[in-house]
């Protein structure tokens, strides 16, 4: 059974996700093209990466930077795809219901027939699916690109770390509909919930320098996620279920909310 | 398919209940009382005008009626359920147009209310397409190339188009042309014909008068009048100007039956009636009236003096 609100969210975010799903692929084969060079060079360049200050390379976590798993994970899954996914995922989430109230369609479509409660599960399932279509673009681009310039590294380990990413963006885009829900302004939503996933990433990245942040860790989704190693170190599935459950939890929080606050008229 | 809610049939009414009635409403915005314990009913087959000025608390009553504000007190029952649970059940039967109505600006016309028909769960498109042709729009038109009457005209038939039993609009006829605006007063006359209730606010007060059989006026939250639209008309006081050949005295129409007041200008006689207006122009006849110009109060006239004039 297609939901009607999921179909229609997800037609009005196409733009969006088509943009998204073009740049991430564009990233992804640019990186890939690189690799060959990479390669080639590789004892010069371990060489030259081993003469970096260790602060430099505790930080950007560069250990292993010639080999296909370090390559990607130093290039793609480090920062850039995270980032991707969590833009997508917070853009959309903040406009869960704020983007409704703040054009003034909330009238429209929380006076028909249909529970707040079922409305914000749709526009859940519409952006989780929305993000996992953006991830299989990834997965697909990375597996053709791998397989190209003949780049050791098996399906299973990058649709991992792709999914981590995925699950990221599910995190960050429960927060934005949170915060949406709880403010109805879409710019304030977007805002906090980018700004925290950056906050948190500073922290992650800094760690291994400060003991407070090394303390926070275990608390930290970029820990759950990106910490986890999903390219050389076997899957575990925390590192998807852990940010999934808190996304679940903040949507639940978000249906909480909403359900109490007055709407906005236009 | 679609999001089709799991409905349970609303019970059939009896003939005589309201299918809104609403008690001691009230919703305060921090020290502010925007609506102060409103009641009212509206029967099957009644039109309730909702009259009063900006801010009086109108929109905001519909607003709650439609579970997208909480009341702060009262009750307020459609067709028997309360409408304040947010249940879907309810809005399953009331067609609502919003004061300021936005509508989705990408789709067509047809795409947008098709969307609200598969939410419902209902297939109108007969009905759609009456009103379309009855309404003049073009259903083919993106929303974001639509002027502001065409939007109102959409916005109109999403709220028609499922038949309800209860219609809550708010301004109807906003930002439509006098020949539409004529459709759309036909329109409501005829749901009203078929049984359904309907609450109209509005501040075209021509509109209420003519398609009203109760008036509802609000004054900053508070109900200031409630009373049949016949009541009103029957109670409403008019001015007679009679013109005489000669120069004319007050005296003539003193204690004359339902003569309220008098006041003579040269050869013209200003009298204000109430009720009937026989005797007063029997007393004008014996003393050879040439000429009878009648001002009837209307709707406006009562707002008028109900409401102080920097509120209106």
């Amino acid at each position: 059974m297609i939901d009607a609100i999921v179909l229609r969210d997800a037609r009005e975010h196409w733009r969006m996700l088509l943009s998204w799903a073009i740049t991430a692929a564009a990233l992804i084969s640019l990186q890939l093209s690189v690799y060959p060079t990479v390669r080639e060079s590789s004892a010069g360049l371990q060489q030259f990466i081993e003469q970096y200050p260790e602060v430099f390379k505790k930080v950007f976590r560069i250990e292993d930077y010639t080999s296909a798993p370090g390559y990607l994970g130093t290039e793609l899954f480090s920062l850039m795809l995270p980032l991707v996914f969590i833009a997508v995922g917070a853009a959309w989430g903040s406009g869960f219901t704020a983007e409704e109230e703040e054009q003034g369609t909330a009238d429209l479509l929380f006076a028909l027939p249909v529970s707040r409660v079922r409305v914000m599960l749709a526009k859940g399932a519409a952006a989780f699916l929305s993000l996992t279509a953006v991830g299989i673009v990834c997965l697909g681009t990375l597996a053709v690109g791998t397989g190209w310039v003949d780049m050791s590294i098996g399906w299973r380990r990058l649709a991992a770390g792709t999914a981590v990413c995925v699950a990221l963006g599910a995190l960050f885009c429960a927060l934005g509909a949170l915060l949406g829900a709880a403010t109805g302004r879409k710019g304030a939503a977007l805002g906090i919930s980018v700004g925290l996933a950056l906050a948190l990433f500073v922290l992650y990245s800094l760690a291994p320098l400060v003991n407070t942040f090394d303390a926070a860790l275990p608390y930290n989704p970029f820990q759950w996620t990106l910490g986890s190693d999903p390219l050389t170190t076997a899957f575990t599935p925390g590192s998807v279920l852990k940010p999934v459950g808190v996304a679940i939890l903040a949507l639940a929080g978000a249906i909480a909310v909403f359900q109490r606050r007055d709407l906005r008229q236009l | 398919m679609t999001t089709a809610p799991k409905v349970t049939p609303l019970r059939a009414l009896p003939p005589a209940e309201p299918v809104l009635e609403v008690r001691g409403l009230s919703k305060w915005y921090g020290r502010t009382h925007a609506l102060d314990a409103l009641s009212l009913t509206v029967q099957p087959g009644e039109v309730v005008g909702f009259v009063g000025p900006n801010g009086a608390g109108k929109s905001t009553t519909l607003r709650i009626l439609m579970g997208l504000v909480s009341p702060s007190g009262g009750t307020a029952d459609i067709l028997g359920q309360s409408a304040l649970n947010g249940s879907p059940n309810v809005r399953s039967a009331v067609g609502y147009l919003p004061g300021s109505p936005a509508l989705y600006p990408r789709p067509t016309s047809r795409e947008c209310l098709r969307f609200l028909q598969r939410v419902r769960g209902i297939d109108c498109r007969a009905r759609v397409a009456e009103l379309s042709a009855r309404l003049e729009v073009d259903l083919e038109k993106h929303i974001h190339d639509l002027s502001r009457g065409n939007k109102q005209k959409i916005a109109l038939i999403a709220a028609l188009m499922h038949s309800p039993r209860l219609l809550l609009l708010d301004e109807p006829t906003s930002g439509l042309d006098p020949l539409v605006q004529r459709e759309v007063e036909r329109v409501l006359r005829e749901a009203a014909a078929d049984g359904v209730g309907i609450l109209l606010s509005s501040h075209v007060l021509s509109e209420v008068e003519a398609l009203a059989d109760r008036v509802v006026m609000l004054h900053q939250g508070r109900t200031v009048l409630s009373a049949a639209m016949a009541d009103i008309t029957g109670r409403l006081v008019q001015r007679l100007t009679f013109e005489f050949a000669d120069t004319a005295a007050e005296s003539w129409f003193e204690g004359v039956r339902g003569v309220a007041a008098v006041e003579a200008h040269a050869r013209h006689v200003e009298v204000t009636v109430n009720g009937s207006q026989a005797a007063a122009l029997d007393a004008a006849a014996k003393h050879g009236v040439i000429a009878v110009h009648s001002h009837e109060q209307r709707l406006e006239d009562v707002f008028t003096e109900l409401i102080p004039e920097r509120a209106a």
